[in-house]
């Protein structure tokens, strides 16, 4: 459905971000986005809802195609009215506007009222905390309640494939746990894609069928999640579980002595 | 005693104008998050085009300021392409910045093709005869501006509070890129929002010059007027607005029956005596919305 | 922030802060400065004259600078502070006969006083809300020198031409080294302040506030110390201006000169001392020029508007295009003649 190929994005024309990341999002797929920071995952998104361009970025090489059609250089709310919503980082959301406005707001491109109405019952029912304070200034949420409204709003327009851009930030994990069984149900009942940046990796491959792991604007790893899981690699930089037993020490750093290399 | 209740009314007939003239600056702010200093001199302008469509091409009042409003309405949009569209995004004090260039723009504009005389307008727009009851006197020009300041205001406050370009345009001012996300078309609701707000000046400008005249110093008047209006009412709200209006309008007129004799010229200087008073203790005027911050 | 060329380290505190740092510099920049004193000899009296006005509007602009470009308190009173600072002079030399220097340094600090009064409010207002209320503060000293009868009121008030003894500056020449004197001066000043304690915390304060409050410098006074120090600035530019033309009335301190002042930084560059000079001398070229502009009589009496028509679109392109300012175009000179041939694009 999404199809991403040799994706490459330059910001301000001088920082090379992305350096030819492929990847590929099937219907009702549940896909994560590995890597550490800096990788790139959250521009490769912002490259395929179209936001780069406010932030001075730009895509200068290979193609995002969904459905068919071919995504580089429309604009955000082209992409939103074709089905790709994408929930931002950080919790982003219109502040001082109410819950309920801010639902208004994700269900924008909706019709009619009854299908407003129908969507909002909808988002009450996957998450009935918001239904609680609907008339409260959402800058007053706390974040887990927040992070519902984010995921509630891109829910409203009806999306055929969601992006989230890390929804634990900050979350206390029983939070995280609450908020990742949502996205499961959703992903089940409501059909919709899910690509998932992550820092939790291990929480990340527990929702997620197929996993691609970036370092440095390249993907250099995919995989089903639970091959992912056992793999020595990304269970070394990622998952903390080093291979010299479960004590580190500086001593065992091995870094500069693998043969191994991500970057060829 | 007439005098003061002859203040009051006239107070709340000027203050329904000052309120409008306080609506277009919370459209603009409401919208794009951008304080325009530069609205008394979109008053101002308005008002001299209507004063030129009026009396050199013989127009009635009200095409006049109808026309008068469509015109700055496009101006307000060609300013937003030009300027604002430019600078989206940028620190709101390279946007204050900007507006302050647009105010220097329209200044020495209205002095090269208007000159420093006053022009007065020929009649007002809703013609009627001066309304004398109780002792008291209501002139045509002051009637004018309440009732149709009035309707303006309502009409333009519905709008933003139940209509879903009203909330989409809240919701542009918060954040555009998370507007443009879902799927809001930003460029659309900018173009919007300065046409109407230009628009709305430019009626206020007309009232308030149905007042006295149209001359070059409306628009530095205009902003003194306005700003203890933004502050008493806030900067987010429309009714609010309104509200100030009366209140300041009313203040004005007192202050004026009383004091002008003896201290020429505070009438001016009252309101923004009290308008300090407030900022210092509500920071926000004392309807605004305080801004959510966490560090 | 210079950047400097390869391969020069600072290696202590001293040299870090320094301002100018190799003995090329201090060449290049002691030969700028004679030759500008010496501009009364090889330049034409018109144009010495116009620097004369020039230099207090600089030292005025350090004001500003200080206050917005620094402290990111936007204000728009700096014009009526100005104003201030020229009434207290003519005032005390003239009706009190008190000496000239004396009197310069007093109207500095009866205008940083007016500033602290605008900058009570400054603790929380935000931006737009500070702006409004520095304006409103402008009208009140405005209406206020109007209309009270030891300013002149309407008619205005004479300013002596400065003097020591019985040396009177009261020369087109003595009054320009009088005022270039002074720059130099108030450069000093208005550099060492902003690279001592006192321009760090403005900074601090500009950048987050509430970051600073929490790492112990005190906002609010900062914030009055800001104002103090603009308007100290705006008092002394203004108390020279006054003794140069000899004569203040409240129209010439209007609303639109204190818009005018942000627009010298903003063109000048936000933050920089230099910057000042820049945008403060670009503007009086600018207007020299249009109202000197060869046209007929009857177009004449449009040149004086066009100015400002002129000064808005300006400010407007460069915050379009730089909104760094002239400052850092010129920085980005020096990088671009440092490295060259090597010019990365």
């Amino acid at each position: 459905m999404l199809t991403i190929q040799n994706l490459e994005v330059v910001y301000n024309n001088v920082i090379w971000v992305l350096k030819g990341v492929s990847m590929e999002v099937p219907v009702g797929g549940m896909i994560c986005l590995l890597g550490s920071n800096g990788a790139g995952k959250s521009t490769t998104l912002k490259a395929i809802s179209g936001v780069l361009n406010l932030q001075w970025g730009a895509i200068t090489g290979g193609f995002v195609e969904f459905e068919g059609e071919r995504l580089n250089n429309k604009s955000p709310q082209d992409i939103a009215q074709a089905g790709i919503i994408q929930c931002f980082e950080g919790r982003r959301l219109f502040k001082h506007l109410t819950t309920e406005e801010n639902l208004r707001m994700g269900g924008y491109l909706l019709s009619s009222n009854a299908a407003m109405r129908s969507r909002l019952d909808m988002v009450y029912n996957y998450f009935p905390r918001l239904a609680d304070m609907t008339h409260r200034i959402s800058g007053y949420l706390s974040g887990g309640e927040q992070q519902m409204l984010v995921i509630g709003r891109a829910l409203m327009a009806k999306p055929k494939i969601m992006l989230l851009d890390e929804p634990s930030l900050g979350l206390a994990p029983l939070m995280t746990k609450s908020i990742f069984t949502a996205i499961q149900k959703i992903n089940k009942e409501e059909k919709v894609a899910f690509l998932l940046v992550e820092q939790n990796t291990k929480a990340a491959l527990s929702i997620t069928d197929y996993g691609f792991v970036m370092e440095n604007g390249r993907t250099v790893m995919d995989g089903p999640s639970a091959k992912l899981r056992d793999n020595e690699d990304v269970k070394e930089f990622y998952l903390g579980l080093s291979q010299v037993g479960t004590k580190k020490s500086f001593k065992d750093t091995k870094f500069y002595k693998r043969r191994k290399r991500w970057l060829a | 005693m007439t005098l003061i209740i002859q203040a009051i009314l006239d107070g709340i007939c000027i203050g329904a104008i000052y309120g409008l003239g306080a609506m277009g600056l919370v459209v603009i702010q409401k919208s794009s998050g951008v304080f325009n200093i530069a609205q008394g001199m979109f008053m101002m302008f308005g008002g001299f085009i209507a004063a030129n469509l009026t009396l050199n091409l013989g127009m009635p009042m009200w095409l006049g300021t109808i026309v008068s409003m469509g015109a700055m309405a496009v101006i307000g949009m060609i300013l937003n392409f030009l300027i604002m569209r430019p600078l989206a995004g940028e620190p709101p004090f390279t946007q204050l910045m900007a507006t302050i260039g647009m105010l220097s723009i329209m200044y020495g504009l209205v002095m090269v093709i208007w000159g420093t005389d006053p022009y007065i307008y020929p009649s007002e727009i809703i013609p009627i005869a001066d309304l004398k009851f109780l002792g008291l006197h209501l002139s045509p020009s002051y009637v004018n501006g309440f009732i149709i300041a009035l309707i303006a205001c309502l009409v333009l406050s519905e709008y933003y509070r139940r209509s879903k370009e009203g909330t989409a345009m809240r919701a542009t001012s918060e954040d555009e890129e998370l507007a443009a996300s879902v799927g809001i078309k930003v460029t659309k609701v900018l173009k919007l929002t300065w046409s109407i707000g230009a628009a709305c000046s430019t009626l206020a400008g007309v009232l308030f010059g149905m007042l006295g005249s149209v001359n070059y110093m409306l628009g530095e008047i205009g902003l003194m007027a306005i700003m203890p209006v933004l502050v008493f009412g806030g900067l987010e709200s429309f009714l609010g607005a309104l509200l100030a209006g009366f209140i300041v309008g009313v203040v004005n007129m007192i202050v004026g029956v009383y004091w002008e004799g003896s201290f020429p010229g505070i009438t001016a200087v009252v309101p923004l005596i009290i308008m300090l008073l407030i900022l210092i203790v509500k920071p926000y005027g004392l309807f605004g919305e305080e801004r959510i911050e966490r560090i | 922030m210079t950047i400097d060329p390869a391969g020069i380290y600072r290696t202590n505190y001293i040299s870090d802060v320094a301002v100018v740092r190799t003995k090329t510099q201090w060449i290049i920049l002691i030969v700028a400065v004679i030759l500008t004193a010496l501009a009364p000899f090889y330049l034409p009296k018109a144009i010495v004259n116009v620097m004369t006005l020039t230099c207090c509007i600089i030292i005025a602009t350090f004001g500003i600078q200080i206050l917005t470009g620094y402290c990111g308190q936007v204000s728009i009173g700096q014009a009526a502070v100005f104003g201030i600072g020229a009434y207290t002079s003519a005032i005390l030399v003239n009706d009190y006969h008190v000496p000239f220097f004396v009197s310069v340094f007093l109207s500095g600090l009866s205008a940083a006083l007016v500033g602290c009064i605008f900058g009570i409010p400054s603790l929380r207002l935000r931006g737009f809300y500070l702006v409004m209320a520095t304006l409103a503060g402008h009208m009140l000293v405005i209406y206020f020198v109007s209309h009270v009868d030891f300013t002149g009121g309407q008619i205005g008030h004479k300013a002596d031409y400065p003097s020591i003894g019985s040396f009177v500056f009261n020369t087109g020449d003595r009054l320009f080294w009088l005022n270039f004197g002074f720059l130099l001066l108030m450069t000093w000043l208005a550099r060492n302040i902003v690279r001592g304690r006192w321009g760090r915390a403005f900074i601090a304060v500009r950048d987050n506030d509430l970051a600073a409050e929490v790492m112990g410098i005190d906002v609010y006074r900062t914030k009055i110390l800001a104002f103090a120090v603009g308007c100290f600035f705006a008092g002394i530019g203004g108390s020279l201006a006054a003794h140069y033309t000899g004569m203040i009335h409240p129209t010439q301190f209007p609303m639109m000169d204190g818009f005018w002042y942000l627009g010298y930084i903003i063109v000048g560059g936000l933050g920089s001392i230099a910057g000042c000079y820049f945008g403060a001398i670009f503007f009086v070229v600018i207007k020299e020029v249009l109202i000197r502009l060869p046209v007929s009589m009857e177009m004449a009496k449009y040149l004086l508007p066009m100015t400002d028509v002129a000064f808005g679109a300006i400010i407007i392109l460069i915050l379009i295009f730089d909104p760094k300012g002239m400052y850092h175009r010129w920085e980005l000179f020096k990088s671009y003649y440092r490295i060259w041939p090597l010019a990365y694009k």
